[in-house]
């Protein structure tokens, strides 16, 4: 499975809610300031990066293609 | 001699006549003057009035941080209506059950709230969004340029009731506190009084209006010609940068939000030099120790002022900034108009270090709650030492925290009496959690209760009863996100088959607390 699908996997498992690649999560309250650290720690332990403070913006977090190319560009720095 | 401000609106009317070009709130880009907001609240008023509003009515106002929320609690408050906030993280369940319990007839929200929670009530909405569609319900920014500045308010008077605020009892659903005009003003009086607010300082609004201190803070920032930035917290990161770019001035936050701020893993040593924050303020629980020294490490040259409030009563206590490294762990001492009484169970006033209620008296005192005679009757009670002249009707508050009062008078919180659940800054009630729990399908039956932790919060455990059916946990916590707000979703759940009863055949909470709270938390449920 790629990334996005597993986004999205893991957003309908805890929130419940079907997404697209573009749906709005944060705007739309699908993720709020509690469920984001949860898929931050997803996040880390499934790709195996490490987030920083300067990372913990909102931009990354908008929507799974935010997530994504967040994620790629971590990994790509390592 | 001044005789306003008695009522909230004008405190709005006042600021704008001394500076009308001063912004009062600020939102991402968007900036409001003093005289906008003025000007914006008499239109609202109007549109209210014109949809058939009358004095004493409630307005449901549901939306995230925005301009439009202060727009919303004016022009209800002009047009003598009662404002209830009402927080976009709540779920059609309990949206409805506020609308039902106090007969809402105008919700003010955004097409996207009404739509996502399917609402079926009230009957009227106004939308506050700058959407294309079509409705019979009007579009705020379609309607406001037909709309004119009437500036002749509805008369009423301070006693007269300003917002319900929703809160949670330790037991059945969340009740509405009653708060007149007078608290209101009071209480944004008394505490930019002691924060030393001025028309100079800017002022970011985190915490939401339906929680006291987030709506003292707004109007204590009116009050006093401040800007007020909103800003829905969600990264910390997103927060800080807000902090430094608006030059803010005073912050107020709960233990979540310290929490995420000065999170090991995240948090960056450097870069944390904020010239212009002159304070922050702490509510909505005690502060443990070790996050009070993380408040000072992060924030060296910012003085910090830990508070304490209980709705019914609005705000209590507060310790001032220069005691904080004597006693990080105290509550403070009353606030000015304010009389903090420890009563012990045979309603006498306690001596130094015995513990026993925190009984507050004086200004800021709520009417009681809507629709619970009963509940309103246990919490606003007679003062206990009115000695000889009993017959003098002198109404406290009973909070139902334990606390104890040393020697020169601070105040120092024990434990809260009943059984609410303190958890992410919100007091969650278990019943309300449990009624949640139930509609599962195989759940037959839930109790919930707090596990204290050693961050200073709470998680929620849940014990479901089973029945015999295989019930997967996985399942459970999907279900209740859709049920529920995510604060109010269990940390922790476990399984019994059959509950133990008591003699009367009651489900025996006591045992079952006891017995899971021996066995150590695990994370992530």
């Amino acid at each position: 499975m790629n990334v996005e699908d597993e986004l999205i996997r893991y957003i309908i498992e805890t929130t419940g809610t079907t997404v697209l690649p573009d749906t709005p999560l944060v705007e739309e309250g699908i993720i709020d300031s509690m469920g984001v650290m949860d898929l931050l720690a997803f996040i880390e332990t499934t790709y195996g990066i490490n987030p920083d403070m300067d990372d913990l913006t909102i931009e990354n977090f908008e929507t799974v293609n935010a997530i994504k190319n967040f994620i790629v560009s971590k990994r790509g720095n390592v | 001699m001044r005789l306003r401000p008695f009522l909230i609106r004008h405190l709005l009317e006042d600021t704008a006549a001394k500076y009308p070009a001063q912004i009062a709130v600020k939102h991402k880009e968007r900036r409001i003057t003093y005289k906008q907001l003025y000007e914006d609240s008499l239109k609202m008023k109007e549109l209210l009035l014109i949809l058939g509003i009358k004095k004493g009515d409630r307005v449901g106002i549901l939306l995230e941080k925005s301009i439009e929320q202060l727009v919303s609690l004016f022009g209800t408050s002009m047009a003598g209506a009662v404002f209830v906030f009402l927080n976009p993280v709540l779920k059609k369940r309990q949206i409805e059950y506020i609308i039902n319990d106090c007969q809402i007839k105008i919700l003010i929200t955004r097409t996207k709230y009404h739509q996502k929670n399917d609402l079926n009530m009230p009957n009227q909405f106004i939308y506050v969004d700058e959407a294309t569609g079509e409705s019979r319900h009007p579009f705020w920014y379609r309607v406001k340029e037909e709309l004119g500045l009437n500036e002749t308010g509805v008369d009423h008077i301070s006693d007269d009731t300003a917002c319900l605020i929703y809160t949670s009892g330790s037991t059945g659903l969340p009740k509405g506190v009653v708060v007149p005009h007078r608290t209101v003003v009071d209480g944004a009086k008394i505490v930019s009084h002691y924060l030393g607010i001025t028309k100079e300082d800017r002022l970011i609004s985190v915490l939401p209006f339906n929680f006291d201190y987030g709506l003292n803070q707004a109007t204590s920032s009116i009050l006093c010609g401040a800007m007020l930035v909103m800003h829905q917290f969600f990264l910390p990161n997103d927060l800080l940068k807000v902090l430094r770019d608006d030059k803010i001035t005073g912050f107020a936050g709960m233990i979540p939000i310290w929490i995420k701020l000065f999170n090991e893993k995240y948090a960056l040593k450097s870069d944390n030099d904020f010239p212009h924050l002159r304070y922050i303020t702490n509510t909505g629980g005690k502060v443990p120790k070790p996050i009070v020294n993380k408040m000072r490490d992060f924030f060296p040259n910012t003085n910090i002022f830990l508070m304490y409030g209980l709705t019914e009563a609005f705000r209590s206590t507060y310790l001032p900034h220069e005691e904080i490294e004597r006693r990080p762990d105290s509550m403070g001492k009353a606030i000015p108009d304010v009389e903090i009484l420890v009563i012990n169970s045979k309603g006498e006033e306690c001596a130094p270090g015995e513990p026993g209620e925190l009984v507050h008296r004086g200004a800021l005192i709520t009417k009681g709650y809507w629709n619970d005679p009963e509940k309103t009757n246990k919490v606003f009670r007679k003062n206990p030492i009115l000695k000889d002249q009993q017959h003098l009707n002198e109404i406290v508050v009973y909070s139902g925290d334990l606390v104890k009062k040393d020697e020169e008078g601070f105040l120092y919180f024990i434990s809260r009496r009943d059984e609410m659940i303190k958890t992410s800054g919100y007091r969650v009630s278990p019943t309300e959690i449990e009624e949640g729990l139930i509609e599962i399908p195989n759940v037959s039956n839930a109790v919930v209760f707090g596990r204290r932790m050693e961050s200073g919060d709470q998680n929620i455990v849940a014990i479901l009863e089973t029945n015999h059916l295989q019930i997967e946990k996985a399942k459970i916590l999907q279900e209740c996100r859709k049920l529920m707000p995510t604060y109010m979703v269990p940390h922790e759940i476990y399984f019994e088959k059959v509950f133990k009863k008591t003699a009367n055949d009651k489900v025996d909470r006591s045992f079952l607390k006891e017995k899971w709270l021996a066995i150590e938390a695990h994370d992530g449920a």
